[in-house]
């Protein structure tokens, strides 16, 4: 009996110890769910960080939002554990087309799988929901009733991109019911989608910053090029009121110098007439037997000899004539300085442009008619109120310019054709070209490329003169051994008047 | 088998018969274990087999009713092994009801890998249930005594009616358990 008593005490004792075993064992129970509870909120942070990570990243790596938004919606799928899901997108410039992804899988669960599948009912469905999120702005659930690989979807959870006020996007996922840790994750999704708006934000500005700095740009470019026109028309300016100063200076003496070399022709015509007839009186005087007279005369036959009178007879009178010709070329050349710094005071009067031109070829013809073909594009312009003898020269001049450059299967190709309340004059050869460095001078007075004495380097600049006169352009490009196009624009009388009031202002 | 079914089988023995009877019986089965039961451990299915089969022989009383009443005498046991919360049943059919979705969970979360047979109930009627028992130990005769163990504890005695067996068979048991 005592045996049994001591036992029954030891199995009680079992028995205390196996119940406190039990309970340990159930507090581990609970720490074990409480610790797999933690791994797997840990695990949910990880898929966030992540999701919300990638986010971020489209931040630094500029991608499109449809190339994007895939990676997104995939870790939206796995963090949600949702079997399917599908997104919209719709840029901000409108250009830019909207675009529509197939149904997606999650990756997760269809491994080996295609990942895409196209289907009407979910086409329908979105077609259904769009419209809603476009009013509300809002994340929309709906209940549907829809089998998809042959799973029962009961719901679809349509998040929107807002930015700026735009609807940018729309991630569609489709769910089997909804469990509170769905919800939970929905709520990072928003808060994802709200970063990624952000950054949509900064982009869309960024970008607009980026346009707005190139219209910047070339609109600095625009004003350079005018400040280097103004610098030009500048320059073309002094140079004109100094020609214009020299040119008088010039005028004057040049003026009584030809006078002079006329009378002095005369002189030396009367001069010579008497020299030669006093030479009939010498060689009669040698003859005579008075020996004054006779030694007189010798002298002077000498004298005739020594100085070699024939030679300076015949000299002078080509000394003269040259002389002339140099005092008219520079007549000429001061001329044209004149006409080029607008000296000019001629008269205005309604021109027809194709007249002019047509004058100008038949006085080109000498210099074309070796030179290849002519071609003429006329359409019917307006007349132009201009001096029809300067816009000659001006023609003439380029005429004569691309025949020059021109070999003997050359193209002289003239257009002309109303442009921006005017007409406008294209003059084109294929003739040699003119290079970069030389195109910047030519219409700079005296700049020629012609040998000394063949051109005098007025020709462009008096036709810019005039051109500028008539209040319109010239402009000029070329390539070489390809030809060089001039380009001249006329204002009509209403358009220029604009214009010069414009240049008051 | 749970350790704690062969504790209780021990004392349920110790309690009928005396202490010279379990060792009778441990002498007799040679069991691997050599008889050394704690709740907290796993033993061979077998061993409970040859325990009843050798106390059959010793008492002269069938094997099936042996059972039977094992399984009351264990209801008694198993209902104050569990947390008192979880026995708080108003009645004998909520308590049959909640036996795998309830009971069977609180034991899973001690014992993860017990392996507890499937009892659910299929039908309601006006006097009772239709118990449905599927486990690979067939032992739906244990199941039986604790129902009627059960059922008396909650003052409601029954009947119950075996109407298809795995024993004979089957690949689950039908139990009809009804108000008497």
């Amino acid at each position: 009996m005592e045996y049994e008593a001591a036992f029954q005490r030891e199995r009680k004792a079992r028995k205390q110890a196996e119940s406190i075993l039990e309970q340990k064992s159930r507090e581990l129970h609970f720490a074990n769910i409480a610790l797999k509870e933690s791994v797997n909120s840990l695990h949910s942070a990880v898929q966030e960080n992540k999701f919300l990570n990638h986010i971020g990243r489209y931040g630094l790596e500029r991608l499109r939002l449809r190339d994007f938004l895939p990676k997104i919606v995939n870790d939206m799928m796995r963090l949600s554990n949702i079997s399917f899901a599908t997104f919209a997108h719709f840029p901000f410039d409108n250009n830019q087309s909207d675009f529509h992804s197939p149904l997606l899988k999650n990756p997760d669960q269809h491994e080996g799988q295609p990942l895409e599948i196209e289907s009407d009912e979910v086409g329908n469905i979105i077609a259904e929901i769009e419209p809603l999120i476009r009013e509300r702005k809002a994340t929309h659930l709906q209940i549907i009733d829809l089998v998809i690989d042959e799973k029962n979807i009961d719901t679809v959870i349509a998040l929107p991109i807002i930015s700026l006020d735009h609807l940018c996007g729309i991630v569609f996922l489709f769910s089997q019911g909804l469990t509170d840790k769905q919800t939970q994750v929905f709520n990072v999704f928003e808060t994802g989608f709200k970063q990624l708006a952000i950054i949509l934000e900064h982009r869309y500005q960024e970008d607009k910053l980026l346009t707005s700095y190139e219209e910047i740009t070339s609109a600095n470019e625009a004003l350079k090029e005018t400040q280097q026109k103004l610098v030009q028309s500048e320059k073309m300016a002094t140079v004109g009121q100094l020609s214009a100063g020299i040119a008088h200076e010039i005028n004057n003496p040049m003026g009584f110098i030809k006078s002079n070399i006329s009378s002095l022709g005369g002189y030396i015509a009367d001069f010579i007439e008497y020299v030669e007839t006093s030479k009939t009186l010498t060689d009669e005087s040698i003859k005579s037997t008075d020996e004054n007279i006779k030694n007189a005369a010798k002298a002077l036959d000498k004298a005739w000899n020594d100085v070699d009178m024939n030679f300076l007879i015949e000299d002078t009178q080509n000394l003269l004539n040259e002389s002339q010709q140099g005092v008219k070329r520079i007549i000429d050349i001061v001329g044209g300085l004149k006409r080029f710094s607008r000296q000019s005071d001629h008269q205005k009067e309604f021109c027809h442009l194709n007249q002019i031109i047509d004058e100008a070829l038949k006085l080109a013809s000498n210099e074309l008619k070796f030179k290849g073909v002519v071609k003429k594009q006329i359409e019917e312009v307006q007349p132009i109120l201009g001096n029809s003898g300067e816009l000659l020269q001006v023609f003439l001049n380029l005429f004569v310019n691309a025949s020059h450059a021109m070999n003997e299967h050359g193209e002289l190709t003239i257009h002309l054709a109303e442009s921006a309340d005017g007409a406008r004059i294209k003059v084109s050869d294929n003739g040699s070209g003119i290079d970069k460095q030389n195109l910047k001078s030519i219409f700079n007075p005296f700049f020629t490329t012609k040998e000394v004495g063949v051109g005098t380097g007025l020709g462009l600049s008096i036709s810019y003169g005039i051109i500028e006169d008539h209040q319109g352009t010239i402009d000029v490009t070329s390539e070489l051994g390809k030809g060089t196009e001039f380009s001249i624009w006329l204002p009509y009388e209403g358009a220029r008047s604009t214009r010069s009031m414009e240049g008051i202002k | 088998m749970k350790g704690a079914v062969f504790t209780h089988f021990q004392e349920m023995i110790e309690d009928q018969f005396g202490m010279e009877c379990w060792e009778t019986l441990l002498e007799k089965c040679d069991l691997p274990s050599g008889g050394i039961y704690t709740s907290a451990n796993n033993y061979d299915d077998q061993e409970i087999l040859s325990l009843v089969v050798a106390l059959s022989e010793y008492s002269s009383v069938p094997v099936p009713d042996l059972v039977e009443a094992f399984g009351r005498y264990l209801y008694k046991g198993l209902a104050h092994s569990l947390p008192p919360v979880m026995m708080n049943f108003p009645d004998l059919w909520s308590l049959l009801g909640a036996v795998d979705s309830v009971i069977h969970v609180e034991v899973h979360k001690l014992y993860p890998d017990a392996l507890t047979p499937k009892i659910l109930v299929t039908e309601k009627h006006e006097n009772g249930v239709t118990l449905y028992y599927q486990s690979p130990r067939k032992m739906c005769l244990l199941a039986i005594g604790l129902v009627h163990q059960a059922a008396e504890s909650f003052g409601t005695p029954v009947i119950i009616k075996h109407t298809c067996c795995m024993n004979e068979g089957a690949d689950h048991c039908s139990l009809l358990v009804e108000r008497i």
